[in-house]
């Protein structure tokens, strides 16, 4: 028997297929012009070669598509996560609060009520683009004391449409919702037979669902579509045949409204009355893409291991993820961890995606978004991140020989990576500050860097009132150093009588003001008089007070006449440069200096400063335009 | 010239081919046979016709004067379409030499613009056989 006979199937490129071809051939008498390629033979190999690898590349990508893992099209993942229990989240219209102010209707005895429908229509226009609001159900707007109409209504981005289905217990027993972008949250479902039309609900837990319950499923269909199906009479009551199911929903434009916060009445009346004021209530907020696919493969599996309920601390992530697309990264503790400890609570802070606060109504809907799904003795909270700010100055010591930067190159070049350390490695929730990472990551910014020193220290940031006496909580979480750097006092070497605490600069008894401490646990108020830290005359010796080991910051009884910027900060340094976030605390970099230091001279040669970290950039702004407090 | 390193078939004489016309021997009904050098041939015939990228994964295979046809005919054009044709099947024809006589070169192309085709003369040696080989193709526009 000929050598090489079997033929060789282990190639997955065309030239393997090819060329084990090739040998197969080769091993037979009737043909021996299998070497060339411009042969006959050749051409029918190429054509072998070409089909095969045709094949062996739709079968690899078919088992692809087969694995939640490396499934690659859309309809395969959701499939996947079908089979989990796991329906994709859909696209969101972004909600608003606004107060309707009737301002031409005067109740009187026959008049005390005004009825504003569902679906009743506003526009509002985000970046030049026009988008409507609606009311997603009716309210009753009643008469106040002095006879006038007003009252806070939410509305909802998105189109409301209805579609009608004929149902057949043999043929059409699910519909397919032919848009996309179709909220799902917003689906009503109604079923009319013989006259009788029934609303039907939404059936989420089979276990409370019996033969006469009337619900309605939803399930990811292909191509970004939902459909909308019934129970089989056991699960479910089964709508009778020719019953007309009437499907009514909103299509929306996800993200691209949230903003908005001027709205127009379509028409000019509502019920009947006109001369209506809308007064927005926040921006709007809320709305949100449909679920893309790595979220899909990411939340499916997880979804599957929470079975729908709440108990550990990441069943309240999983399902906060999944049921507010708009919310980028959740931190949830326990009321045992709490500070002071509160039992029975559970604790959430949430990051939304654009922006860095929630609205208060968003908070209270994402509170309801997890209620049902919680152990009934639990209380959840809501609560805002709090951002603590490390404010770096870097040293960077470099050979000059070794680069062909000049200095201020060699500083971007580390301001660069400042940003890019932070973008990677703060600014989430439970994300550490390692401070060898960090100077280790400066270091790689350039072989001309021979060393690099950071000093670290922390800031907080509050609004204070210009108008009543309030007291003021830090909460720094770190053990604070107590004295400042000694420094030359008189030829001697000494501590200047005032610890690591600065601020910035605000009006206090007509003088421009600072905080600082005295490095016992008082807090002062001075102003500079003269040059030198020698020259600080203080106007309050006992303004606060400061538990180093706790890191906590008290302001009392405090009011000052203005203060600089849109806020107020209080700078400390850390005993330790590790930063540690603790429960709702997102660490960002702000104020970041970078000197450069010519290691031969010993001179600072540039220096690069207003470094636009996220904590610099970003606005402490909520969704309602409310500045960020502590 | 180049030294051509040949693959371990060329050192049997004989080579033997499938007739690409796919028709049936009249006699034994089997798939038609072609040998030596009109195999050859067969195979010179190929890699002429071949358009670039049209082996998949082999765009640089081929003759590529199929493309030509559409282009202007001119002196320029004749001469870039001999030095084509003759530079494919040295790279991709190991079986042959190309042989000049003394009036002509190895391939010489004849346009004839009336009648909207070209015939293609290619002289070259079986370098098994040692025969003297002359293929002629005739291309022509049919639309």
């Amino acid at each position: 028997m000929a050598a090489n006979t079997d033929l060789i199937v282990t190639g997955l490129d065309f030239d393997t297929i090819r060329l084990n071809l090739r040998t197969y051939i080769a091993s037979k008498p009737e043909f021996t012009d299998y070497d060339f390629n411009d042969s006959a033979l050749g051409t029918l190999l190429d054509l072998l070669a070409y089909n095969t690898y045709y094949q062996a590349f739709y079968a690899n990508m078919a088992a692809n598509e087969g694995f939640l893992d490396t499934a690659q099209l859309y309809d395969s993942v959701v499939s996947k996560a079908k089979a989990l229990g796991y329906t994709p989240t859909s696209a969101r219209g972004a909600s608003a609060n606004v107060q309707l102010i009737f301002t031409s209707s005067i109740a009187n005895n026959t008049f005390r009520s005004i009825r504003v429908a569902k679906d009743t229509r506003f526009t509002s226009t985000v970046n030049g683009v026009s988008y409507t609001f609606v009311t997603p159900q009716t309210y009753t707007i009643t008469a106040n004391s002095t006879g006038g109409f007003a009252d806070f209504i939410k509305i909802t981005e998105g189109i409301p449409l209805t579609h009608r289905f004929v149902y057949n217990r043999n043929s059409n027993t699910s519909f397919v919702l032919p848009n996309d972008n179709v909220d799902t949250s917003s689906i009503t479902v109604t079923v009319t037979a013989s006259g009788n039309t029934q609303t039907y609900i939404l059936g989420d837990n089979i276990l409370t669902t019996n033969s006469s319950s009337q619900v309605y499923f939803i399930d990811a269909d292909k191509e970004q579509r939902y459909k909308v199906y019934f129970g089989d009479g056991v699960i479910g009551k089964q709508p009778a045949t020719a019953s007309i199911v009437a499907v009514s929903y909103r299509v929306c434009n996800g993200n691209a409204p949230n903003g908005a916060n001027s709205y127009t009445l379509v028409g000019s009346t509502i019920d009947g009355q006109s001369g209506i004021t809308i007064v927005p209530i926040g921006r709007a907020s809320g709305g949100a893409e449909i679920e893309s696919i790595e979220s899909v493969r990411f939340n499916a599996p997880l979804s599957y291991e929470t079975q729908n309920r709440c108990v550990t601390i990441a069943d309240y992530e999983r399902i906060l993820l999944r049921e507010n697309p708009d919310v980028q990264a959740v931190s949830v503790w326990g009321g045992e961890d709490n500070v002071p400890p509160i039992y029975g609570k559970v604790f959430i802070s949430a990051k939304p995606k654009t922006g860095t606060l929630f609205s208060t109504t968003r908070k209270n809907d994402i509170r309801n978004s997890i209620t049902r799904y919680n152990v009934q003795s639990i209380d959840v909270e809501v609560v805002d991140p709090t951002y603590l700010y490390i404010i770096p100055e870097i040293d960077v010591r470099y050979n000059p020989t070794q680069t062909s930067r000049t200095p201020g190159e060699l500083a971007d070049a580390v301001a660069t990576k400042v940003i890019q350390f932070e973008a990677a490695n703060l600014s989430r929730f439970g994300q550490k500050f390692r401070y060898s990472r960090f100077l280790d990551f400066l270091d790689s910014a350039d072989d001309a860097i021979v060393s690099t020193n950071a000093t670290i220290r922390l800031r907080k940031t509050f609004i204070p009132s210009l108008l009543n006496i309030n007291s003021y909580t830090l909460k720094f979480n770190h053990t604070l150093q107590r004295l400042g750097t000694k420094e030359l006092i008189g030829g001697v070497s000494q501590h200047p009588g005032y610890g690591s605490i600065t601020s910035s600069q605000f009006v206090y008894s007509d003088f421009n003001s600072f905080f600082d401490d005295n490095g016992f646990g008082t807090l002062r108020i001075y102003y500079p008089s003269g040059t030198g830290r020698l020259g600080r005359v203080y106007t309050n010796y006992s303004a606060g007070t400061i538990d180093y080991e706790t890191g906590t910051v008290t302001i009392s009884d405090f009011v000052p006449t203005s203060f600089v910027g849109e806020e107020m900060s209080i700078v400390a340094a850390p005993i330790n440069p590790n930063i540690m976030p603790l429960r709702n605390q997102i660490l960002l970099m702000s104020q970041s200096v970078v000197n450069v230091i010519d290691d031969n001279t010993n001179r600072t040669v540039a220096t690069a400063s207003n470094i636009e970290t996220i904590g610099q950039t970003a606005t402490l702004l909520t969704p309602t335009g409310r500045l960020y407090n502590f | 010239m180049k030294k051509r390193v040949l693959p371990s078939s060329l050192k049997k004489l004989g080579y033997k081919d499938f007739d690409l016309s796919f028709k049936r021997h009249p006699v034994t009904g089997k798939l038609l046979i072609k040998k030596d050098d009109e195999a050859v041939k067969q195979a010179v015939k190929n890699v002429v016709l071949t358009n670039r990228y049209e082996r998949p994964f082999h765009p640089e295979f081929g003759g590529d004067i199929r493309a030509s046809l559409f282009e202007n005919f001119t002196s320029f054009s004749q001469a870039e379409l001999s030095e084509k044709i003759g530079r494919s099947i040295e790279n991709y024809e190991s079986r042959v030499q190309l042989v000049a006589d003394a009036v002509y070169g190895p391939v010489t192309v004849q346009e004839y613009p009336d009648q909207n085709g070209m015939a293609v003369t290619i002289r070259f040696r079986n370098v098994a056989t040692l025969n003297e080989v002359t293929l002629d193709i005739n291309l022509n526009k049919v639309r």
